[in-house]
């Protein structure tokens, strides 16, 4: 889980152009939305495009992500739940 | 009556980037990975950490706007920006391709998709500065003084200032130019918005 | 003053704007649900131009076939061709004035990546020079506004005396690059639009160009135009509907509410959109004008619409009438607004068009009728 979690982090980094972010400055259980790192509606579908690519796994819009983009951890473990790839 | 309060640049080519008689010059050592426009906003220490989420045009644009921040009024309601171009939105439209052209990894990307338009270029500026006058994205072929002073000119009829300003690829190279115009110059000796100041302006920058 | 003297449109509705009319007054509509397009996976709700009659169309008009023109080439050549008629636009006191967000962008997917015609100046040029127009045209790209803010850069132009005349024309096509875009923006409906319904769920796209021909003149049908910027974001309009409030009060600055027929509104039936249009048009103290939106009947069709939209209408308020929005049934927005259930007729002089696009642009126009 730790492992998927590291990789996630960097994923998100790179898909989401985080460019002065690094793994260690995303907290496991910090809000992705809102508050935490702050990321927008684009960077919402952006996150879905990366669950479908990377592992197989279909949403079918932003709403269904919302719950699930809630931190790092809690998208590791639907991914660890839901994985095709 | 319209006025160059200041004017902003940005030439790849001479490795140099700076506003009114302020150049500086990005050596070897300073310019990042190929990446002009980003080397730019590193060695300047801007702190927005948006721009890497932009594309080419977004960030030569921002860069521009980011060197004459100083200059715009604190009123922004009146303030635009009108930007002209030779290549629109062409960098992320190559880039969104690149995400749908293999059937079997098609993957669109709507971070890329929303800058194949020019004007999210100067949406961001708005968006950064608050302004909420006018903002109008431009696509000619080449730089012509006297279209640019007309139609930025006809703008500023209902603002008070425009940012306003030509870029182009040269030899894949970045020349880009923006000027803060206005109605009512804040300086004593500013020099008339017209197309010969436009143009010795535009000369100066782009000489090789 | 500045007086529309003559325009076209190109849509699945038809060749010309009388043709397009009509059929909008009978509540037909250009979307058509398919299956599977561009080789992409899915259905979509598109409006589609038959190609094979355009190119017939084509034929008759020009008396040669389009063979060596891209589809929008070929399109927009056959609107300005008919908008212009036996109008003079070889001078150099006309201007050409091109909206379009994408151009020809199906050349990226031939791999064509060099090719001129991927410039949009390239279109325009080319365009222009076929009718024998001696001055650099002048192309906008603003997002979804394109089409509205060509026609108020030309009345600009002829405002300010550089031009007496000008042919303001665009339009997009449907590509796989914009279905795909806007697909993944989760932006688009696979149903008819519903706009400003309470059940809407997205865009439908759509292809049109069209063409209007303005000129100086004693006659005003042009009043005054705004362009506004939310500052908000870069794909989704302002909460306050900031640029679109703005837009709208400095072209009503002097036009009597009351004699307003109607607004002719963006609409294009996302959550967003819609109700930001409906806090704009609250806010402007306009609640009680009837609201139009056409893409019931022609989908959003990009850098046509704010010229499309703005034609028909056009021809609408001349004819005295009001027209129903297709797709609207029950109020879905937070503001009590009056969306058009069926046509109608009005003695109004005015219209108001209303547009939004990315990038926080928002534009308004004032009309006035014939005289």
């Amino acid at each position: 889980m730790e492992e998927l979690i590291l990789k996630l982090k960097n994923q998100i980094i790179d898909t989401l152009n985080l460019d002065d972010k690094k793994p260690e400055d995303i907290g496991d259980d910090e809000p992705l939305f809102g508050d935490g790192l702050g990321l927008d509606s684009i960077d919402a579908l952006e996150l879905i495009v990366l669950m479908e690519k990377n592992y197989g796994i279909k949403l079918k819009d932003a709403s269904e992500g919302k719950k699930i983009f809630v931190s790092v951890r809690v998208m590791a473990d639907y991914i660890n739940k839901n994985r095709l790839k | 009556m319209s006025y160059i309060e200041n004017y902003s640049f940005i030439n790849e080519s001479k490795r140099t980037f700076g506003f009114d008689n302020n150049s500086h010059s990005l050596s070897d050592k300073e310019t990042v990975e190929n990446d002009f426009l980003t080397s730019i906003y590193r060695n300047q220490n801007y702190n927005y950490s948006k721009f890497f989420k932009m594309d080419f045009l977004a960030k030569n644009v921002f860069l521009l706007a980011e060197n004459l921040k100083n200059f715009l009024p604190e009123n922004r309601n009146n303030v635009g920006i009108v930007f002209m171009n030779n290549f629109a939105s062409f960098e992320a439209d190559v880039k969104f391709e690149k995400t749908i052209s293999d059937k079997n990894n098609y993957f669109p990307s709507p971070s890329i998709f929303v800058y194949t338009l020019p004007n999210i270029s100067t949406g961001e500026v708005c968006i950064r500065h608050g302004l909420k006058g006018e903002s109008s994205f431009y696509v000619l072929e080449k730089f012509s003084p006297e279209i640019f002073v007309n139609i930025v000119n006809s703008s500023l009829i209902f603002q008070d200032y425009v940012l306003s300003g030509w870029s182009e690829f040269v030899n894949s190279q970045i020349k880009s130019m923006m000027f803060l115009v206005s109605k009512f110059p804040k300086k004593e000796n500013c020099e008339k918005f017209d197309a010969f100041n436009v143009k010795k302006i535009f000369e100066t920058i782009w000489k090789n | 003053m500045i007086e529309i003297v003559s325009d076209n449109i190109i849509s699945p509705l038809g060749f010309s704007t009388e043709e397009n009319f009509q059929n909008v007054l009978n509540f037909k509509s250009g979307l058509k649900i398919s299956d599977g397009i561009f080789s992409l996976d899915g259905n979509f709700c598109l409006s589609a131009i038959d190609w094979n009659l355009l190119d017939l169309e084509f034929e008759n008009f020009f008396s040669k076939r389009p063979s060596q023109y891209l589809k929008l080439e070929k399109a927009i050549l056959l609107t300005v061709g008919k908008a212009i008629k036996n109008i003079d636009v070889t001078d150099f006191r006309t201007g050409f004035f091109f909206s379009s967000t994408k151009g020809n962008i199906e050349l990226l997917d031939k791999n064509q990546f060099s090719d001129s015609r991927l410039n949009l100046w390239y279109t325009a040029k080319m365009i222009s020079s076929f009718f024998n127009n001696p001055n650099i045209p002048i192309v906008i790209s603003n997002a979804c506004v394109s089409g509205l803010c060509a026609i108020i850069s030309a009345c600009r132009a002829i405002s300010s005396g550089m031009i007496d005349k000008a042919v303001v024309f665009g339009g997009d096509i449907l590509t796989k690059f914009t279905l795909s875009g806007f697909s993944s923006l989760k932006a688009l409906s696979n149903k008819p639009c519903r706009p400003f319904d309470i059940e809407r769920n997205g865009l439908n796209l759509g292809e049109a160009v069209s063409a209007m021909v303005l000129k100086k003149s004693d006659s005003e049908n042009y009043i005054a135009g705004s362009i506004r910027q939310d500052a908000y974001h870069i794909s989704s309009p302002s909460k306050t509907a900031e640029g679109a409030f703005n837009a709208l009060q400095e072209v009503l600055k002097n036009i009597d509410k009351n004699n307003i027929a109607f607004i002719s509104a963006h609409g294009t039936a996302t959550i967003f959109n819609d109700e930001m249009e409906a806090t704009a048009i609250s806010k402007a103290e306009l609640s009680e004008v009837p609201i139009c939106a056409l893409k019931g009947y022609f989908g959003h069709t990009l850098g046509a619409a704010g010229l499309l939209e703005t034609i028909l209408s056009y021809y609408a308020l001349n004819k005295g009438v009001i027209l129903k929005t297709l797709g609207f049934e029950d109020l879905g927005v937070s503001k009590k607004i009056k969306v058009t259930t069926k046509n109608d007729t009005t003695d109004k002089q005015y219209f108001v068009k209303l547009i939004s696009g990315f990038g926080g642009v928002n534009a308004a126009a004032v009309f006035k009728k014939k005289n």
